[in-house]
Parts: structure tokens; sequence; C-alpha cells
């Protein structure tokens, strides 16, 4: 295991409105280190719940300077009047690859025509998009602060309009990405991160419908335990395939 | 780093026929494949119950028969692994304290296990509860505290209180910590004879850590909801928590074990 070059495509930084957790960055990179992650891609939590997304983004350039394995994966919200200049701030730095959208804590859908604008936007970049489904299960949200899952289906429509930008899907349910095999497999420049994807041989039914290359790992730590995210990998998997889906996807992808 | 160091008893396991993704053509095969699964993520005896193939909210006494008979198959192709726990229902009080009488007089089952026919603060689980007690088994009751809503009979952790307070001389494993949240645990807490199980939701930090401070390490025991969860995801709940190894070791194993009645203990696998 020492020699597995472990990419967490999704971690963040801050506190959450429903848990108690370590959310500094320095914590979290413990917490990350402790699984060997070598690769930390962060973003904020900070303004998840606030009226202006942008403004959490620091705190992820922060860690990035301050820890040589954390890579900043800026938040941007499409519908705020200033979204360009955010990107603009992103590409600024030599260490930025992906961005995130949270439609469903930013209230937008992803048919909004300023959402096409963004996309893009990214795409003439040459960044990646990821496109958050779902941070918390809705079971679980504060009673006062319900956020639906943004439809699977809306993703993978989002993804077929926009063929030429890569696309990960944050934080869906592995039924979701399951029976939506054949949707994801249209394109070649769709991905799905695993850190939500539970059930007693998830991954194994996912790599059997040839979703082995679109997987990357994830551990949405600190909202979730990061051991939690290695082991649904490291347990049923061939060291070959654990290895691609621990780093060498996300290699792959970002090396592009 | 996934080593959980020594044996390791799952409260809350289904068979693949009730949840799997892959589904199984007997109980045997639903044995070599849960069992290899569990096993993978160091789980060496687990508690199992089916809620029937059909899987439904209100089942029949029959329906629970025939899951029982499922369940009893299974743990006897697993050569002790599995566990089997008796499923009834409060919709037939009566007819359900027989087939816990058959289930764990007879056939020397090991606990019994309550869904979402009816909330726990239904008379009609006072008759199942009273067979627990008499045969010294505990209850598995299934508890969620959804946001989105629970079902109609699906028992909340205040409603698995009043049952806890109802039946003192019962022990009560309360399902899915993750699913009660902080709010659901504060409803046991001054109930002695309710312990929770870690199985169900997502693998949220911090979660186990609360349990334990605010219902004591004794209250506590490992639980995955497999095959809808996975084995390793859960185990991770307690070997990735913030806690002493010694309180790990006793949610992974002493817990549980000290609340299963005398015939399985004796035939423990340790």
């Amino acid at each position: 295991m020492n020699s597995i070059d472990l990419i967490d495509v999704c971690a963040w930084t801050g506190d959450w409105n429903t848990l108690s957790v370590a959310g500094g960055a320095g914590a979290v990179r413990e917490s990350l280190r402790a699984c060997r992650v070598s690769q930390i891609q962060m973003s904020s939590l900070r303004t998840v719940w606030g009226h202006n997304l942008h403004l959490g983004n620091v705190d992820a350039y922060e860690a990035a300077d301050r820890f040589d394995n954390v890579v900043p994966v800026p938040l941007l919200d499409p519908t705020l009047a200033t979204w360009r200049e955010e990107l603009a701030r992103a590409t600024k730095r030599d260490d930025v690859s992906i961005i995130r959208l949270l439609p469903a804590y930013s209230g937008y859908t992803l048919d909004d025509p300023r959402v096409s604008a963004c996309a893009e936007a990214v795409q003439a970049a040459g960044l990646i998009l990821s496109v958050q489904m779902r941070i918390e299960d809705e079971r679980r949200n504060h009673p006062n602060a319900r956020v639906p899952d943004v439809p699977f289906e809306q993703i993978t429509t989002f993804a077929h309009r926009h063929r030429d930008l890569p696309v990960v899907m944050g934080g869906a349910p592995w039924r979701a990405v399951l029976s939506g095999a054949k949707a994801i497999l249209a394109c070649d420049h769709v991905y799905a991160e695993t850190s939500q994807m539970d059930g007693v041989d998830s991954i194994t039914l996912m790599i059997e419908a040839g979703l082995g290359e679109r997987l990357l790992f994830a551990t949405h730590a600190p909202l979730f335990i990061p051991l939690a995210g290695v082991a649904r990998i490291l347990l049923d998997l061939s060291a070959e395939t654990a290895t691609a889906i621990l780093g060498g996807n996300a290699r792959q992808l970002l090396n592009r | 780093m996934l080593d959980p160091g020594g044996p390791v008893i799952d409260a809350h396991v289904h068979p693949l026929q009730n949840f799997g993704a892959r589904r199984t053509a007997s109980a045997a095969e639903d044995v070599t494949v849960l069992r290899a699964a569990a096993e993978r993520a160091g789980v060496t005896q687990a508690v199992l119950f089916s809620l029937h193939g059909t899987v439904p909210r209100n089942p029949t006494i029959d329906e629970c028969r025939e899951a029982n008979d499922y369940a009893q198959q299974m743990a006897e192709e697993s050569d002790g692994f599995f566990l089997p726990f008796c499923y009834v229902t409060p919709e037939e009080p009566s007819a359900s304290a027989d087939e816990v009488d058959r289930c764990v007089g007879e056939k020397r089952m090991a606990g019994v296990k309550l869904w979402v026919a009816r909330r726990a603060t239904d008379p009609g689980l006072d008759p199942i509860l009273e067979r627990a007690v008499h045969w010294r088994v505990p209850v598995l009751q299934h508890a969620w505290r959804k946001t989105t809503g629970n079902l109609e009979g699906e028992s909340t952790p205040a409603d698995v209180a009043d049952l806890a307070r109802r039946h003192p001389q019962a022990q009560i494993i309360m399902a899915h910590l993750n699913g009660c949240n902080p709010r659901g645990i504060e409803d046991i807490v001054d109930v002695p004879n309710v312990c929770v199980d870690t199985s169900g939701g997502d693998p949220e930090s911090g979660v186990v850590e609360l349990a334990v401070e605010r219902l004591g390490a004794g209250r506590v025991v490992f639980g995955s909801d497999a095959p809808i969860r996975h084995f390793g995801v859960c185990l991770a709940k307690v070997l990735g928590a913030n806690l002493p190894w010694e309180t790990k070791r006793m949610i992974l194993w002493d817990n549980l074990q000290n609340r299963l009645p005398e015939w399985v203990r004796a035939g423990v696998i340790s």
C-alpha cells in the first residue's frame, strides 16, 4: 500500500451545520495522512450556507499555500454576478485543476443558461468541473435547512451538452451511478467520485458495468471518516484495480 | 489501519435475498457471498435477520415464518457464523409471540427483530417483548429520525425509549445510530436497557464518539446493515473513531456478546 498514490478528489475544510467535525485544514490533512493520502483536492465549507459562495475559497487557497499536498478546488456559483472574476482568480494560480459547483446549495439547476456559460469558460480554461450531487443525505439534513440531491439525470444531461469538458459527479450514491452507467459511458469525459458509494460489492458491480476507469477515490473528509473511503476500495478489489481508483484514474485525468 | 485486532460481531445484517444488489439463488449461495464480504472486512460473526424476500413493510405472520426459516437455513449453512434473530410483526401480536417461542424456544435463535410495521409505542409490541424477556434474548428495534419524514409505522428513538420503559427487563438494541442522529441519542440517555447499533447512514465523523460520550462505552454495539451498507465502511466508523482501543474492542465484540443468550455465548467463535 505504501507505493499506491492516493489522490482524494473531494475533501473539505470548515464546519458543517449538523455535525461537529475537526474541519481545520491541518486537522483534515492529518486525518488523511493517517490513511496515506498523498494529494488532497480541498474545497471550503465555510460559505456553502452563505449568500456568497466565493468568499470561502480563500480558505482552500490558504490551505494549499500552507501544505504542499493540498490542492485548492474553488467553489463557483454561476448565478453570482462575479463568477468570471472568481474563475479568473482560480486560473491565475498554477495549482487549480478542478472547479466545483454546488447547484443544490446555491439554488439553481444545471439547465440554467448561466451555468452553460460558466461551463464553457471552465472548459476554455482547461479545467475540470465537479458537480456536487449531494453533500449530506437529505434524511440527515437539519429540518430547517433541507437540500434535496441534484437529480443524477440532470448531471448526465448537462455533461452530454458539454462534451469537451471533463465532469466529475461529486457525492453520487452508488445505485444512481450503477443504474446510470450507460449515460456515463456514453461520453468519455464523465467521472464519479466514490465518497458516498456504499453497499456490499457496490464498487465491484460498477467495475463489472464498465465504470472502472471512471471512478475516482474521494473521502468527503472531514464530514466522513477517511478510513471508510479507503476501506470500500481496498478490501474488495484487486491491487491493480484499487490502485487505479485510489489514484491512477485521477492522475490520468489531472494530467490529461 | 483496517485490522480490527480481534474478533468482530456485527449486530445488524440482512440476507442478500432481501437487499443485495447481487441476488442469490439459494440460502447456501447467500451464505457464501455474504460471509465472504464480511470476512474480507474482518467480521467474524454476524447477527442475521431476514425481512422476507419481498421485503413487505407490513408482513403477514406467514411471511415472517418464511423469513425466519430462511435465516435459520443460512445460520445452519454457516457453521455458526450467522446468528439468526426472529422477525415478527406487532400487527399480529399473539401469533408473533408464538413465532418467538418457535424460533427462540425451539430453534434457539439469538434474539428478536422488529422493523416498521408499527411504531414501538404500539401495544402490539408488548406480547412480543414479554416473550423476549421470558427467553432472555435481546430485541433489535429499527429506528430512524428522518428529516424527510418517517414511514407511518417507523419508530423514532423516542418511541424506542417508550418501549424500553414499558419493558425494563428487556434488552433492546436500537438500530441505526447515524439515522437516529444526536437528538435520538439524547432520547435514550436515561433508559439503561437500550443500547444503540452503529449501522445505517453514512460514515459521518464524530458520531460514534458522541454516542460513547453520552451513553457510555458499554451501550454502543457495532452493526453494519449489510448488504445495504458495506461491512468495511461501517467497521471504519469504529476503527476510525477517536476512541481508546479498549473502547473499540468493547463496541466490536464484548458489548453485544454480553447481551446474547447463554446458548449463543457457549458456542461463541472467539
